[in-house]
C-alpha cells in the first residue's frame, strides 16, 4: 500500500512536469529548425536539408552535438567562475517561469496565485546576468555589449509590465489561470488592442530579437556580449534565448489571445500550442522583414512612445467598469 | 571615457577588404582613417609586360562585378590610340552588355546595402535576380563574371539568336521585382529611420571632395559621362540622368535605383535598333606612339584610362583612375560625429569596392 | 495611415514570398544546364595541331607550355593559372584547340591540375545520374528552375 502510493506520487509528479520539460527542450530544437526553414523560404532558399530523413529536422541535434564537442576557450584574464556559471544560470533563470505557467486549466507544475509577477521577476534577472557576463569576459567589446543590454532591457521592462495592468484590472487578479478562464466570452486582445500591441513590441525587445537585437548582432561588436563564448556555453546561451522567446509567446497567448480556450474538437493544450506557434511565426517573420533600429531610436521608442501608450491603455480600461460594460466574472 | 582606437579591419563581417581606423569616444566616432592596400595586385605594372590584347583579361579584374564597363574603357582607349573604329553592330552590342552589367553591379550593391542594417532578406533577393542577368551574360560570352568579351576592334562573337527574346523576358520580370524592392526597402519605415539624414554631403562639399558617380548625383550635381562626352553610341538613346537633392544615404540609394530603371530603358531601345553587319574589325598588334585618355561611366562612377605608347606592342604606361579611389576622400569627411551604428550605412551608401581602390 | 502601410507592406511582401518556388537548387544532385558557349576545359585535336606556339605566346598568364608528345609539340595547359579568357582558342590558326563546357575541374593537388596533351585530347565525360535544370519564367511564381532534358 505504501509502495503503490509512492509510485502513484512519482508518476503524478512526472506527468505534471512533462509539458514544461518538453516545452523547455522541444521549443529550442523545433523552434530554431522552424525558424530557419521559414526564413529560408522567405529568402527563396531551401534551409536545412540533409540531416534527418525529412527536410533536415534533426539539424539542431547535429548542431548541439557539434557545439558540445568543441573546445571551451576561456580567456586568461577572465573571471573563470562567472564565465562558466553565467550560461548555466541564464538557462535556469530563463526556464524557471515554466514552473508556474499553466498549460491547461489545471495542468501546472506549481499552483501559485501570483504567477504573473513571478514571471516578470525572473525576466528582470536576466539583464543582470548578461551584464556580469559582459564584464567577466575581459573584452572591451563584450563589456560595451553588456552595457547596451542593460539600456535596452531597462527601457522595455516598464512598458512590459504596464501593458498587462489593464488585463489585471479587469480580472482583479495576477493569476494566469483566472486571466485565461475569464476570456470565455471575448478575448482580451480584442478588448485591449493597445495593450496587446505594447506588450508584443516590448516582449520582442526583451528577448532581443530582430528588429531589436542591437546587443547581440552588431556589425562592429561581432556578437556583443557573447563574443568570447564557444562550445556548449554558447549553445546554452542560445537555448536560454529561445526558451525566453517561447515563454513570452506563451504569455501573449494566455493573457491576450484566449490561451487554451477554443472549440472542443481539439484538446485545450493543443489550442494553446497552436496559438503560440502562430504568435512565434509572426515574430519570426519580423526577423526576415525589418532591419535593426539604432540604439537611440530604440530608447526613444521605449521611453517616449510605449510608456504613454500603456498608460493610455490603463486609462481606457478604467472606463470599462465605470461605464458598466461588465464582461468579466 | 578616453578615445578608443578601433580597427574596422579586414577581419570583420562588414568591412570588405579594406580597413578603416575609427577613433571612438563612447559611442560617437570622432575620426575615420581609411587604410587600403590589402588587395593590391600591381595591375598597372603587369600591363607593361603584356601585349595590348593580352591586357584585356588583366584589366577587367580591377572591378570584376562591373567588368564590361571597365573593359570598354580600356578597349576604346586603345582603339583611339590605334585609330580604328569598330563597326556599328559591335558598338550597339557593347552598349547593351554594359548597361546589363550596370544593373548587375547595382543589384550587388543593393544586396550589401540591404543587409548592413541587419536584414538578411534583402541580401538574398537581389542576388537571386542577379543570377538571371549572369545567365544572360553566360549565354553571350561563356563566363558569368569576368568575360573578356570586348576585344580591340569589336566584340569576340556575335549575339546568339535567342538573346533578344530572353533579354526582354528577363527585363520584364525584373521590372516587377524592382517594384518589390521599392516596397521592401525604399518605402519601409525602419529603413527610412536608418537611412534618412545619415551621411549628408551638400553640393559644394561633394564637388570639393571630388567624389564621382551616383554619390555626386545624389548631392544634386548632374554629371554623367554618358551625356557629357558620349562614347560608343550613347548619343542615340533617350534616357535621363537621375539626380537627388538631399545628399544623404537615402538619396544615393534612390539614384542607383532610378539608374537601374534607366538602364532597362536603354537596353530595350538598343535591342530595337540593332543594325546588321560585321562585329569585328582587324586590329594591329602595335600601336603608334602617342598618348590617350578616355573615360567611361562605370557603375561606381567615372573610370579613366591613360595609355602612353612608344610604338611597340606593349604599352609604356597604363594608368587607371578608378572611381572608388576617388570616393575614398569622402570617408573621413562623412564619418565624423556619427554613432557607430551609422558607419555601415554610410560605408555602403558610398559603394566602395576595395579591389577598385587598390588595383 | 502612411506609417501603418510603411510598416505592414514589407511584412506582406516577405510573407508572400513563402509561397513561391525557391531559387536555389540542390547542387550537386541537380545542376544547371550550361549554355553552348560556357567556358570550361579545353579540347585538343592532335591531328590538326602544328606546334606553332601561338597559343602559348598569347596566353596572358603563361599557362600554356609546349611539350613533346607523339614526336610533335603540343600544348599542355595548367589550369591553376588559366583564366578561361579564350584568347588561345581564337589565336589557333588551324582550329585545333577548342573549348568544352566541362567546368567541374577540381582536384586534390596542384600537380594534377596540369593537363597534358593526351588528357586534353580526350573529350570530357558527362556526369551521370543527376537532373539538369534551367531557368523558367512563371507567370505567378516568378523565376524558378525547372527540369529540362
Amino acid at each position: 500500500m505504501e509502495f503503490l502510493a509512492i509510485v502513484n506520487l512519482i508518476i503524478d509528479a512526472i506527468v505534471k512536469i512533462l509539458p514544461a520539460v518538453l516545452f523547455m527542450i522541444g521549443f529550442p530544437l523545433l523552434g530554431v529548425w522552424y525558424e530557419r526553414k521559414l526564413l529560408a523560404r522567405v529568402m527563396l532558399r531551401i534551409g536545412p536539408l540533409h540531416v534527418g530523413k525529412y527536410a533536415g529536422v534533426l539539424q539542431l541535434i547535429a548542431d548541439f552535438m557539434k557545439l558540445a564537442a568543441k573546445e571551451i576557450i576561456i580567456p586568461t584574464k577572465a573571471n573563470k567562475n562567472i564565465f562558466i556559471a553565467a550560461p548555466i544560470v541564464a538557462t535556469i533563470v530563463a526556464a524557471l517561469p515554466l514552473a508556474v505557467i499553466p498549460f491547461d486549466g489545471n495542468w501546472v507544475v506549481y499552483r501559485f496565485d501570483l504567477n504573473l509577477l513571478f514571471v516578470f521577476a525572473m525576466a528582470s534577472l536576466i539583464p543582470l546576468i548578461i551584464l556580469l557576463t559582459g564584464w567577466a569576459s575581459y573584452n572591451k567589446y563584450s563589456f560595451i555589449g553588456g552595457l547596451r543590454v542593460i539600456f535596452q532591457m531597462l527601457a522595455y521592462e516598464i512598458p512590459l509590465v504596464l501593458s498587462v495592468l489593464g488585463v489585471v484590472i479587469l480580472t482583479q487578479s495576477f493569476d494566469l489561470i483566472k486571466i485565461c478562464n475569464a476570456q470565455s466570452k471575448i478575448w482580451f486582445g480584442l478588448l485591449q488592442p493597445l495593450g496587446l500591441l505594447v506588450f508584443y513590441i516590448a516582449s520582442i525587445a526583451e528577448v532581443e530579437r530582430m528588429p531589436f537585437d542591437i546587443p547581440t548582432a552588431e556589425q562592429e561588436l561581432v556578437i556583443g556580449w557573447q563574443t568570447e563564448y564557444s562550445g556548449i556555453l554558447f549553445g546554452l546561451f542560445m537555448m536560454a534565448n529561445y526558451i525566453s522567446f517561447g515563454i513570452h509567446s506563451l504569455l501573449i497567448t494566455i493573457i491576450f489571445l484566449g490561451g487554451w480556450l477554443g472549440p472542443s474538437f481539439l484538446p485545450p493544450m493543443a489550442w494553446l500550442l497552436l496559438k503560440t506557434a502562430i504568435v512565434a511565426t509572426l515574430t519570426m517573420m519580423f526577423r526576415g522583414t525589418y532591419p535593426r533600429v539604432r540604439m537611440d531610436q530604440l530608447l526613444r521608442l521605449g521611453w517616449r512612445i510605449l510608456i504613454p501608450l500603456a498608460l493610455i491603455n490603463i486609462l481606457l480600461t478604467l472606463l470599462i467598469p465605470t461605464i458598466g460594460l461588465g464582461v468579466v466574472t | 571615457m578616453a578615445v578608443l582606437r578601433i580597427s574596422w579591419g579586414p577581419q570583420h563581417p562588414a568591412s570588405g577588404q579594406m580597413r578603416i581606423i575609427l577613433d571612438v569616444d563612447g559611442d560617437i566616432v570622432v575620426n575615420a582613417i581609411p587604410s587600403v592596400g590589402y588587395t593590391h595586385r600591381s595591375i598597372e605594372k603587369l600591363a607593361e609586360y603584356r601585349r595590348y590584347f593580352q591586357i584585356v583579361p588583366l584589366v577587367e579584374r580591377i572591378c570584376n562585378l562591373d567588368s564590361f564597363n571597365v573593359t570598354l574603357g580600356y578597349v576604346q582607349a586603345v582603339e583611339e590610340l590605334m585609330g580604328i573604329v569598330p563597326p556599328e553592330r559591335a558598338q550597339f552590342i557593347r552598349v547593351i552588355m554594359s548597361e546589363l552589367n550596370r544593373i548587375t553591379s547595382h543589384l550587388y550593391w543593393l544586396a550589401l546595402f540591404g543587409i548592413m542594417p541587419g536584414q538578411p532578406t534583402m541580401l538574398m533577393w537581389p542576388i537571386a535576380d542577379r543570377e538571371l542577368f549572369l545567365d544572360l551574360a553566360e549565354m553571350v560570352t561563356g563566363s558569368r563574371v569576368t568575360y573578356s568579351y570586348f576585344i580591340i576592334g569589336g566584340v569576340r562573337a556575335d549575339l546568339p539568336s535567342d538573346f533578344p527574346n530572353r533579354a526582354l523576358k528577363t527585363l520584364d520580370y525584373f521590372e516587377k521585382r524592382l517594384k518589390v524592392y521599392d516596397k521592401m526597402l525604399y518605402r519601409s519605415k525602419l529603413y527610412e529611420m536608418r537611412n534618412r539624414g545619415v551621411g549628408i554631403m551638400k553640393k559644394a562639399d561633394a564637388i570639393n571632395l571630388g567624389v564621382v558617380g551616383p554619390n555626386l548625383r545624389g548631392s544634386g550635381v548632374k554629371v554623367d559621362t554618358r551625356k557629357d562626352e558620349p562614347y560608343q553610341v550613347y548619343d542615340r538613346f533617350e534616357f535621363e540622368v537621375p539626380t537627388e537633392e538631399v545628399g544623404d544615404a537615402e538619396a544615393r540609394a534612390k539614384v542607383r535605383f532610378h539608374e537601374m530603371e534607366q538602364s532597362i530603358n536603354i537596353v530595350r531601345q538598343a535591342l530595337g535598333m540593332l543594325p546588321e553587319g560585321p562585329f569585328q574589325v582587324k586590329a594591329p598588334f602595335r600601336a603608334p606612339p602617342g598618348e590617350v585618355y578616355k573615360k567611361v561611366e562605370a557603375a561606381r562612377g567615372e573610370l579613366g584610362f591613360y595609355i602612353v605608347s612608344d610604338g611597340t606592342d606593349k604599352p609604356y604606361r597604363l594608368k587607371i583612375s578608378s572611381p572608388s579611389f576617388r570616393n575614398l576622400a569622402a570617408f573621413p569627411f562623412l564619418m565624423k560625429d556619427v554613432t557607430m551604428a551609422d558607419i555601415p550605412v554610410i560605408y555602403f551608401s558610398l559603394d566602395p569596392f576595395p579591389l577598385d581602390i587598390d588595383r | 495611415m502612411g506609417l501603418v502601410s510603411e510598416i505592414l507592406t514589407p511584412l506582406y511582401q516577405a510573407f508572400e514570398h513563402i509561397f513561391r518556388r525557391t531559387f536555389t537548387i540542390k547542387y550537386p544532385y541537380v545542376a544547371l544546364k550550361p549554355t553552348e558557349r560556357t567556358l570550361g576545359r579545353h579540347i585538343l585535336d592532335p591531328s590538326k595541331c602544328i606546334g606553332c606556339g601561338l597559343c602559348a605566346n598569347s596566353c596572358p598568364t603563361k599557362a600554356i607550355e609546349l611539350v613533346e608528345w607523339k614526336e610533335k609539340k603540343h600544348p599542355q595547359i595548367d589550369y591553376g593559372r588559366c583564366v578561361f579568357c579564350e584568347i588561345c582558342v581564337s589565336m589557333c590558326p588551324k582550329g585545333a584547340l577548342g573549348i568544352t563546357s566541362a567546368y567541374e575541374l577540381a582536384a586534390y593537388d596542384k600537380a594534377s591540375l596540369v593537363y597534358s596533351p593526351e588528357q586534353l585530347s580526350v573529350p570530357p565525360k558527362p556526369i551521370e545520374g543527376r537532373k539538369i535544370v534551367s531557368v523558367r519564367f512563371y507567370e505567378r511564381r516568378g523565376a524558378a528552375h525547372a527540369e529540362v532534358k
